[in-house]
């Protein structure tokens, strides 16, 4: 089976000219490897150098999986390297070396790249990264050209150049220019090397204390920075004899102090219709925030024609510095700020979110659900699933009548599944976002699901979820909250699903495309073909582990399944002193009424410890009650054993107890919640016992396909128990 | 007989005082006889005795005599569903001083009180008598399908399966391995005829000693003369037993029947039975009966002393049944009697008749082969020769030296 990540590591960026290289791209780095990081460039011509990483930042699109570290990424700008052509770019640290991809990079020339994030009356700031040696300017029209000094540390920024603390921002005064004075509009512009970066029309002095609608200053719209590296790219000439727009409006509902020193803000921006979405931001800039924005359409009908609005919730934290906060926008082609009203101003952040726009809420807690700024709202004083909880509580409960049928299943491998047969009218461009809701310890957990794309057919949606975060098997059980978006609208719903076993949940998959009004077979094959195949390696990276050790002869724990009938009870009972003079420990696995007369043999005995169960938990039964990891496991169905003591034979380890926890978890993912099962088909993986028993009939090319995909984990991750093949 | 006297514990099913089986007969003759030898026996047996009583009832019932009753135990009468019944049961045997524990069947002893006492008592020999074939057939161990009466001639767990559809194919290679689990740790086996002892062979199972000991009829019967068999009684036949579906009932009458038709000399007494069972047991038997009219005789039950008597009021002695029969009293007291016996020509019952010497063997089952055989056997002067040919049952002497090394652990294979 292969692994999920085939690389360690990526360059994303490398340019070379005027005197400076900048180098960018990620790397999966151990924690350890951190403190002693360092990007090193090998040229053909003899070139090699290293510099010291310090400013490796968490990519949120690369999260850690399992046992893969997550991904940081890097920007780091040098000077005074001789002109190269072709390198190899690697990360060095103590604990090894990890090169990067593509094996041979070929630089572009160097551009300069940065952001005029605003300008008013007195000032202009925003940041550059550019070749010291070349011309870098505010550009005042009419007015004259300030030369731009990058003298401020800006932590939301990404670039790094080996210095302890890269100063990229700047911020400008005009004190003493023509434009300090106020006379007229004016465009202020920032250009470096010749390439124009950013503009912004000046319209007068600025308000920066006046009304939320004073919108003074107007810039170009920025990514949202939630730890994703951003990068603007030079700015288009503006058409030459556009109109001036009418300015932004903010109307600010709401800013809430909430957990862990962040601030809730709420509000709607109004602009004139430009195709863009407006962004917003706390300054001084917080290194990490969530936004997310959401129609209004109340108050969308009562603007103006060609004026738009958008309502907005952003979670960032609370400014540090002496500097009093303020809340920036870009909209529109124009900015503005805003200082912050106090924290306590507007409603409670449940009030704030119950009467939200749900899609803005939705997307919130999806954004607080990954782990980025907004996860402060889930701070535990504010109810199970924090300031969400009263939201929540008022999203419907997804019932069979909102569509002709609907299912919904859920797996412990953190798993879930659903099919919707749906009305022609609402047609198959219907998109579903899922977000699962997990109890913990009395709270609610969310967390965000990776979709694989649905599989549609004219009436019939199938899509499939896995929980990417997951780190332990199995799941608990837990409910699903999604958006359905089709034709332009969008629904929002709780549902309980029904809790299947992996194998049964893919079935109930393959089994519902099949239906009448499901795809054609070609389609279904192929969607359920890449879904096993993600599948496959999203599981294989978390259950991927070291060799386990040579097992010790003892203690020995025997493993007895097909106990499934009470003759095999009484087998055990014949059996039992023969049992006890060969393994240290007995594991009976088999229905509760099998094996609970089981243990009513050997529990009063007292000469060995006797541990049994249905379901994968009696897996830990021997380990969690003081079975020293270092022994052995044999598994014998009950007619292997019968065979075994006929011939007299010894009892003789073949895998290390220490796999136990592991078993759990691949049944989890292929298999039953059975442990008699599990146990059955690890001895047939691994060459010691009976054919593995089958995933039900394979009546269709889609069971089949289900079935090997199951029986490829087995045969797959067998090795991982065999110390021998390990070694080997 | 054993230079020293041994101290041995007999565990039966049952006890004669309240059902005369093969099994329980064969026990307490076995009892009866090492007592009278001079040796220690003690016969515990298990018996109804009353209402169920939770925990079980242990009663001395004489000098060495105990009694259980097994109301503690699950249905089949395999295994003990009360722990305490069971408990009280293996403290009493633990407690008996005997070298050897001699087992006359599981059913209704328990397959787990035996392991329990085997560990019980490592000391001891432990010693099995397999009157029949339950290990190897859930059947009621007769071997005989459970749809139509075909006879089976080998266990294998798809073919029992079929036999009790409700059960799988492993459930009855569980329940194979569940017996032979404890018939290995015996020390040695006893069976009363060689085709038992074939039969466990072919199933799996070879005991570590093999003896062949036919059952001993006990001191009374073993005591009573051999006489001569009475002239002119070749056209009278003679049926004893239960009429149950497997004793071929009816095929002695429908052979007989047919014979009769031939030859209206013949006369058929049935002892142990009564028209009116027969009938409910065999519906469609009533005009082959009426056909006969005083031809066929139904002498009702006897007491198991008066046999030979019985039997020398006949010429032959007919075993129909279409089973496989381990090894019939029946036989053993017709062979002492000095009756030849007709037979089915299969199992015990083949075994035990020599054809020609002891008598005269049938086909399985088949009316007209039986027809066929009694009117050979009416023939002038057949009766005589053949009971002068016969063997006697085993004797007292030749059984006791026989079973002791048997107990004792000296009858090599």
């Amino acid at each position: 089976m292969s692994g999920v990540y085939a690389l360690d590591g990526y360059v994303d960026t490398a340019e070379h000219g005027d005197g400076v290289t900048l180098l960018g791209g990620w790397v999966r780095l151990p924690e350890a490897g951190l403190p002693s990081a360092r990007l090193r460039l090998t040229t053909p011509g003899g070139v090699s150098q290293d510099w010291p990483l310090t400013r490796l930042l968490a990519r949120r699109d690369l999260p850690a999986e399992g046992e893969v570290p997550a991904g940081r990424g890097f920007q780091l700008l040098v000077r005074g390297l001789p002109d190269w052509t072709e390198g190899a770019l690697a990360v060095v640290h103590a604990g090894g070396e990890i090169l990067l991809h593509p094996p041979a990079v070929n630089p572009a020339p160097f551009r300069p790249r940065g952001h005029l994030d605003g300008a008013d009356g007195k000032e202009a700031w925003g940041w550059l990264v550019h070749a010291p040696g070349t011309e870098a300017v505010i550009e005042m029209e009419g007015m004259g050209r300030l030369p731009v000094r990058c003298d401020i540390h800006r932590a939301d920024l990404p670039f790094d150049d080996g210095s302890p603390l890269p100063a990229f921002g700047f911020h400008l005064h005009f004190a003493g220019t023509a434009l300090a004075n106020g006379r007229g509009p004016r465009r202020v512009a920032l250009r470096a090397a010749g390439v124009k970066l950013g503009e912004v029309v000046v319209e007068g002095q600025a308000a920066i204390a006046g009304a939320p609608a004073g919108a003074e200053a107007g810039g170009r719209a920025n990514s949202r920075i939630t730890g994703l590296l951003a990068e603007a790219a030079p700015l288009p000439e503006p058409p030459p004899a556009a109109p001036p727009a009418e300015p932004p409006q903010l109307v600010l509902h709401a800013c809430r102090a909430v957990g862990g020193g962040h601030l809730l803000l709420a509000g709607r921006v109004e602009w004139t219709e430009d195709g863009g979405e407006p962004s917003l931001r706390l300054l001084p800039a917080s290194p990490a925030q969530s936004l997310v924005l959401f129609d209004e359409p109340d108050e969308l009908a009562g603007l103006a024609p060609g004026r738009t609005c958008r309502g907005f919730l952003l979670v960032a934290a609370r400014p540090g510095g002496t500097e009093p906060p303020m809340l920036e926008w870009v909209a529109g082609g124009q900015a503005g700020r805003q200082p912050l009203p106090g924290e306590a101003h507007g409603p409670t952040p449940d009030a704030v979110l119950h009467q939200a726009g749900w899609g803005g809420v939705f997307h919130l807690l999806r954004e607080a659900a990954g782990g980025g700024a907004a996860s402060a709202l889930l701070a535990p004083q504010l109810g199970p699933a924090g300031a969400f909880t009263r939201w929540l509580a008022g999203v419907p409960w997804l019932e069979p009548a909102d569509f002709p049928r609907v299912e919904a299943w859920a797996a412990p491998s953190g798993e879930c599944a659903m099919a919707f047969t749906l009305d022609p009218a609402i047609g198959p461009d219907t998109r579903l976002t899922l977000l699962a809701l997990l109890p913990e310890g009395g709270r609610v957990r969310p967390l965000p699901m990776a979709q694989s794309p649905a599989l549609t057919s004219e009436t019939m949606l199938l899509a499939h979820g896995l929980l990417p975060q997951l780190t332990e098997l199995p799941a608990p059980p837990f409910e699903l909250l999604m958006e359905m978006r089709h034709a332009g609208e969008a629904q929002w719903f709780r549902v309980s699903p029904r809790s299947l076993p992996a194998p049964l949940l893919l079935a109930a998959l393959h089994r519902h495309a099949a239906l009448p009004e499901g795809p054609e077979l070609g389609e279904t094959l192929a969607w359920l073909h890449d879904l096993l195949a993600a599948r496959e390696e999203s599981f294989a990276a978390m259950l991927i582990g070291a060799p386990p050790p040579l097992p010790a002869a003892r203690p020995l724990l025997l493993a007895l399944h097909g106990l499934d009938d009470a003759e095999a009870v009484r087998l055990l009972a014949m059996a039992a002193p023969a049992i006890e003079a060969r393994a240290d420990a007995v594991l009976l696995l088999g229905p509760r009424e099998f094996t609970e007369p089981g243990l009513e043999i050997f529990l009063p005995r007292g000469r060995i410890a006797a541990h049994g169960g249905a379901g994968l938990a009696a897996l830990r039964g021997p380990l969690r009650r003081g079975l020293d990891p270092a022994g052995g496991l044999l598994i014998l169905d009950m007619l292997e054993l019968a065979a075994a003591l006929e011939r007299e034979e010894a009892f003789q380890p073949r895998l290390p107890l220490s796999a136990l926890p592991l078993l759990e978890q691949i049944a989890t993912v292929a298999g039953l919640p059975d442990a008699a099962d599990a146990v059955a088909r690890l001895a047939a993986a691994t060459g010691a016992g009976l054919p593995p028993p089958g995933f039900g009939a394979q009546d269709s090319a889609a069971a089949r396909l289900v079935a090997t995909h199951l029986h490829g984990f087995w045969r797959g991750l067998a090795p991982l128990f065999q110390p021998e093949a390990a070694d080997g | 007989m054993a230079e020293a006297p041994i101290a041995v514990c007999i565990i039966a099913h049952a006890h004669p005082a309240f059902t005369k089986g093969g099994g329980e007969m064969a026990a307490f003759r076995e009892f009866t006889t090492l007592r009278a030898a001079g040796h220690r026996a003690i016969l515990v047996a298990a018996a109804e005795m009353g209402p169920a009583v939770p925990g079980g009832r242990l009663l001395r019932h004489g000098p060495d005599e105990h009694l259980y009753d097994p109301y503690g135990m699950t249905e089949d009468r395999l295994f003990w569903s009360d722990l305490a019944a069971r408990e009280a049961l293996l403290a009493l045997l633990v407690a008996q001083p005997v070298q050897v524990f001699h087992i006359h069947h599981l059913w209704r002893v328990g397959l787990d009180l035996v392991a329990a006492l085997m560990e019980a008592r490592p000391d001891a020999r432990f010693v099995l008598t397999l009157h029949e074939m339950l290990a190897i057939c859930a059947h009621h161990g007769q071997m005989i399908r459970t749809r139509g009466r075909e006879l089976c001639h080998a266990s294998a767990p798809a073919l029992c399966a079929n036999c009790f559809p409700e059960r799988t194919p492993r459930h009855f290679a569980l329940r194979r391995a569940t017996w032979l689990t404890l018939l290995n740790r015996f020390d040695g086996a006893i069976y009363p005829s060689d085709f038992l002892r074939r039969r466990f062979r072919d199933w799996g199972f070879a005991a570590r000693e093999e003896t062949v000991l036919e059952n001993f009829l006990g001191e009374e019967l073993a005591a009573a003369p051999r006489a001569p068999a009475e002239p002119g009684l070749g056209q009278h036949f003679a049926f004893f037993g239960q009429p149950t579906p497997f004793k071929g009932l009816d095929v002695l009458i429908r052979g007989f029947a047919l014979a009769l038709a031939r030859e209206p000399g013949l006369f058929l007494s049935l002892h142990g039975c009564e028209r009116e069972e027969v009938l409910r047991l065999f519906p469609a038997l009533e005009a082959a009966l009426e056909a006969a009219g005083p031809a066929i005789f139904f002498a009702g039950r006897y007491d198991a002393g008066d046999v030979l008597g019985l039997m020398r009021l006949s010429g032959w002695v007919v075993v129909p049944s279409i089973w496989w029969e381990n090894s019939p009293v029946v036989i053993q007291e017709a062979r002492r009697a000095g009756v030849p016996l007709i037979v089915s020509d299969i199992g015990g019952m083949a075994e035990k008749v020599r054809p020609g010497l002891d008598g005269l063997h049938f086909r399985r089952g088949n009316a007209p082969d039986l027809a066929r055989v009694l009117l050979a056997a009416a023939a002038p002067g057949r009766q005589e020769a053949l009971a002068a040919s016969q063997a006697d049952s085993i004797g007292r002497e030749e059984f006791l030296a026989r079973l002791l090394p048997a107990l004792a652990g000296a009858a090599g294979g």
